[in-house]
């Protein structure tokens, strides 16, 4: 059983996040140890064994890139673990731009800071958008591309935050 | 994750960081990501007459390992060919660094880069 057969939705990029939360929930308790206190040990493992099962689908079916390369990996592409590396110099370049911009990011910058990171989220939708499409039509490389693209986004996000962080906490 | 001796030496005092202008023909501009951790590395080559390697210097965003890795190899491809510095591997760099499995591809980034400049070059000078 796959992780979107686990919580009966149909194996597409754009689930619904609120039937995914509440299914979440139901399994959660379904599988919860109390559940299984009277049994016999056989039985607890196995409810600890669905319940893992559960907690990992979830995290994976949440998060876009892992729902994703997930979808990926269900059509035979699986990217999760590959060494290989991006060539793409125009994107670099301008990934490269955006790190730069991000260390040099005073207290002062308040404003463009949340700016620039608006300018980011929107981004991060449009690559989220094309994927969808990518998917639709089954083009498996090109979608691995774009997943791959919007993992350098995810991480400048996070470079964002920490920054955030570090500057207004 | 303990980070070896010679990763902390050059993350702490990187060597040859900065930039060349990337439309000089006589330099060569290699750059490389990282999907898996998101890194970005910028590799920069300047060739003499004689296509030997005269001066390199590197930008790399990224973690320790990344940094060591892009460092320790603008150190190795000065002096040498384009031909020598292509045959540069990452088990080479992951060797000198004892980099740990989890870092590997940090390695892998330093050597595609190599590669990815001696690209640039051959693509200007054609």
């Amino acid at each position: 059983m796959n992780y979107f057969e686990l919580f009966s939705l149909p194996a597409i990029f754009s689930i619904d996040q609120n039937r995914l939360s509440q299914t979440y929930r139901d399994l959660q308790k379904q599988y919860h140890p109390d559940k299984f206190a009277m049994q016999d040990a056989q039985a607890k493992l196995q409810a600890m064994q669905k319940s893992t099962e559960v907690n990992d689908a979830f995290v994976t079916l949440k998060d876009s890139c892992l729902r994703a390369q997930y979808l990926l990996k269900l059509n035979g592409l699986d990217i999760e673990l590959e060494q290989r590396t991006l060539q793409d110099t125009d994107f670099l370049m301008q990934q490269m731009q955006w790190r730069e911009k991000i260390s040099e990011f005073t207290e002062d910058d308040e404003d463009e800071i949340d700016h620039f990171n608006k300018e980011i989220i929107g981004l991060v939708k449009d690559l989220e958008a094309e994927i969808e499409v990518a998917l639709q039509n089954e083009q498996l490389e090109v979608t691995a591309d774009l997943v791959r693209k919007l993992k350098f986004m995810l991480k400048l996000q996070v470079e964002l935050e920490l920054l955030e962080e570090k500057l207004f906490d | 994750m303990a980070y070896s001796e010679k990763v902390i030496d050059h993350y702490e005092n990187p060597r040859n960081v900065g930039s060349f202008d990337k439309d000089d023909k006589s330099v060569a501009t290699g750059m490389v990501g990282a999907p898996a951790c998101g890194d970005v590395m910028k590799l920069q080559l300047k060739i003499d007459a004689n296509g030997i390697i005269e001066d390199a210097k590197f930008k790399t965003y990224g973690c320790g390992s990344a940094i060591a890795s892009s460092s320790l190899v603008t150190e190795w491809v000065k002096g040498k060919s384009l031909e020598d510095a292509a045959k540069i591997s990452n088990t080479e760099i992951s060797a000198e660094l004892a980099l740990p499995p989890v870092k590997i591809h940090c390695s892998i980034l330093a050597e595609d880069a190599i590669k990815a400049a001696i690209e640039d070059y051959k693509s200007k000078n054609a």
